[in-house]
């Protein structure tokens, strides 16, 4: 029984008062009737309220050296480093301390899984890494968006834990199933848009770098929205254009990222791209949105690890930059690709030194056609 | 060895239309060799790209194509839920609910973001939820397709040889998928950090982890928009990569890594200190490792997380102080400098107080180094 603890002797309630030290005590003295030991809560890296919830996910207090996880996986302890540190797990310091959870070892074990298969060390880390951080935001936003299911005005922590672990119960069988599934589709989908031309396989090496279009949109004014706001509001109008930018964007042009008050969609066909951004910004005045600033370029980019790097990433930022709030810029190597088509109309904006980039960059804006 | 008729059927099929000389002799081999495995004319047909199809049917590219109706109905979920699902999932959006040109593998997928309903999630949250899972799924199978594909590629190789190598590849990879995706995610769903610390005043409102006073930071590569300009996209990307490896080695908690972006990586501590000490690391790391110059800035202020990301006015103030810092110097706003007081560690040097970009009044800036360095 938990009575028999002296639960405000081991430092588990230090800096708490009052209402909140009492809470804490008794759901310290719950955990304990629920067969957590007393080590295991302290060493935790999560909070005493969601200890529960996260022992269902594998924190159960059984932990192990970096050195046992070598052993184990037959990893080396330099690469065991380079997968910790790609997965955001503290530095090893000492190989022999036992103060890493068992479960987090058999990520480390998925990545020799990867090496196994003939892969180099620095692709399987890479994967490791894009896996690891890509799954933290999903991760990030179902553990937000199932504590808003429990928290009710007044909720104690007990009721909270308790509710946080079933739902993990309940979860946590077919979490795994999703995860294959959705992993698959997105793979499926790879196979769609892009093939290996005879050119990459003459050379034996992978797409290169390929023609493009990249455009950036830019929530005017975000930073003075920043200042008048408070942070939880400036997230979600962040959030309904990642939101909008998501539904303009169907095949052939993909949504690559959203960063902070913008978001960035690449296509490979200009043409498609540019409708997408008009009905973008449509879609933004329609929303009571603040004006959205456009800015798109064409040029060569690579893709790695679904992102793109290359002068027309850098040049749709620069121009975004320098469009008018609910306009769309483009560069002139875009207003090139698209050539003659009749559904759009340009209009000059003369020429612009853009920062970092030599001599002028000739600016056009673009709208649709009146219709007739 | 294809017989004669073999070929005149693969002539007469149009599916080697447009090609000539090698590539229609290679394309011929494959498409020989994919009916043989089964495949047939229609799905060769309607694939952007043959070689890939050994690689795509073990990953569940079966052929088979369902309407969206039929999937509510096996399902359960209504057919707004679901088409709300497939966008968020990046799925082409299907006018026609009768029309069978889903995938019957990527329907169910899309199903089975039904356990977030089933959880009590709102219908809001359960569509967050699949957009960010849908699009750190599509980054992972970018970067896997790419490594995998690396792997199996040699020069010259026919399209027969590869999809024959990519097949069987992906055929080992395959039974990984789920326990590898599966781990990832319960690892990601242990460390909760700081964010899982619900507190009293959150759970007497009812609400969730609110803004927090946190500092956060930038460090910008210098020139990288005219690098873009000299040199090709590809080291770009190495030297975005050597950036990132640098800013994942420097966080250790309570500093905490959040995101690369292009030539800029971001981090956020609630401890101003470690977050500077980490900080002032950087430009010297970048040094070591041939990269060019940082541009590093820190603000601190209320901000609040957000799958993953961090929203709030520190945010955008640290991202306008980065802008200001000289090359290979380390600026903080005086949030920063006021927040850490007199610290041992730290030597400060007023560097003016400027108007920056969308923020009212002037910010006081300070330059940061260690102590005992000039």
């Amino acid at each position: 029984m938990a009575a028999d603890v002296d639960i405000e002797a081991l430092g588990l309630l230090d800096g708490l008062e009052g209402d909140a030290r009492q809470e804490r005590a008794e759901l310290i003295a719950w955990l304990l009737d629920r067969g957590f030991d007393l080590d295991h809560i302290r060493k935790s890296v999560a909070a005493p309220l969601v200890l529960a919830a996260t022992r269902v996910f594998g924190d159960d207090g059984d932990y192990v050296s970096a050195r046992e996880i070598c052993e184990s996986t037959g990893i080396d302890l330099e690469l065991l480093q380079r997968i910790h540190s790609a997965i955001g797990l503290p530095r090893i310091q000492d190989p022999d301390a036992v103060v890493f959870l068992r479960a987090d070892g058999e990520v480390a074990a998925q990545a020799k899984v990867i090496l196994d298969l003939g892969i180099d060390p620095e692709d399987a880390v890479a994967v490791m890494r894009v896996m690891i951080e890509s799954l933290g935001h999903a991760a990030a936003m179902m553990r937000e968006a199932a504590l808003k299911t429990m928290l009710r005005p007044g909720t104690s922590e007990i009721e909270i834990a308790e509710a946080s672990e079933a739902m993990s119960i309940r979860a946590a069988p077919t979490i795994g199933r999703m995860m294959e599934d959705l992993l698959r589709l997105q793979l499926r989908r790879s196979f769609e848009t892009e093939a290996v031309t005879a050119a990459e396989r003459a050379a034996g090496r992978l797409p290169g770098a390929r023609q493009v279009t990249v455009c950036f949109a830019d929530l005017a004014g975000f930073t003075r929205l920043g200042e008048a706001l408070p942070p939880e509001e400036l997230e979600r109008v962040a959030n309904r254009l990642a939101e909008l930018a998501h539904d303009v964007s169907s095949a052939p042009v993909r949504f690559v990222k959203s960063i902070g008050d913008a978001v960035m969609l690449v296509c490979s066909d200009p043409g498609p791209l540019i409708d997408a951004v008009l009905d973008l910004s449509d879609a933004a005045a329609a929303d009571d949105l603040p004006r959205l600033r456009i800015g798109v370029a064409s040029g060569c980019a690579v893709s790695r690890a679904g992102d793109w790097f290359g002068s027309p990433v850098n040049v749709a930022s620069r121009v975004t930059a320098v469009a008018q709030p609910g306009t769309v810029l483009t560069a002139e190597s875009t207003r090139d690709a698209i050539g003659n088509a009749c559904n759009y109309e340009w209009s000059s904006m003369g020429a612009r030194h853009l920062k970092g980039v030599t001599g002028d960059v000739k600016l056009f804006r673009v709208r649709r056609t009146a219709t007739a | 060895m294809a017989d004669d008729s073999d070929i005149e059927a693969i002539e007469a099929s149009g599916l080697l239309d447009g090609l000539e000389g090698v590539p229609r002799a290679e394309r011929a081999e494959l498409i020989e060799w994919l009916l043989g495995e089964g495949f047939t004319v229609e799905h060769i047909r309607s694939e952007f790209a043959p070689m890939l199809m050994p690689a795509g049917r073990v990953v569940g590219d079966d052929g088979v194509y369902i309407s969206a109706r039929q999937i509510c109905e096996n399902t359960g979920i209504d057919l707004e839920l679901l088409e709300a699902f497939q966008r968020a999932l990046g799925l082409p959006r299907i006018d026609d609910p009768d029309a069978p040109v889903h995938l019957r593998a990527d329907a169910e997928a899309a199903a089975r973001a039904r356990v977030f309903v089933d959880a009590g999630f709102t219908r809001e949250q359960v569509i967050a939820v699949a957009r960010v899972l849908g699009q750190g799924m599509a980054q992972t199978s970018e970067v896997m397709r790419q490594v995998v594909l690396e792997a199996v590629i040699e020069p010259g190789a026919t399209e027969l040889q590869i999809a024959k190598a990519y097949g069987e590849l992906v055929q080992h990879v395959s039974p990984l998928l789920g326990p590898m995706a599966e781990d990832v995610l319960r690892l990601q769903l242990r460390h909760g950090l700081e964010t899982e610390a619900v507190s009293v005043a959150e759970r007497a409102a009812g609400k969730l982890p609110g803004a927090r006073e946190v500092t956060v930071c930038f460090a910008d590569l210098v020139g990288f928009t005219r690098l873009g300009e000299a040199v090709p996209p590809e080291e770009l990307e190495s030297l975005a990569n050597r950036l990132s490896a640098i800013a994942r080695d420097v966080a250790a908690p309570p500093v905490h890594f959040i995101k690369t972006i292009g030539d800029a990586v971001m981090f956020v501590s609630t401890e101003p200190a470690a977050l500077l000490r980490a900080a002032l690391e950087l430009p010297g790391a970048a040094e070591k490792n041939d990269l060019p110059q940082l541009r590093v800035g820190l603000a601190a202020g209320n901000a609040v997380r957000r799958a993953g990301d961090w929203f709030g006015s520190p945010v955008n103030l640290a991202s306008r102080v980065t802008a200001v810092a000289r090359p290979g110097a380390v600026l903080v706003a005086e949030s920063v400098q006021g927040a850490i007081g007199a610290d041992d560690d730290f030597t400060w040097s007023f560097a003016g107080a400027r108007h920056l970009k969308g923020i009212s009044g002037e910010v006081k800036l300070f330059r940061a180094r260690k102590a005992g360095e000039e």
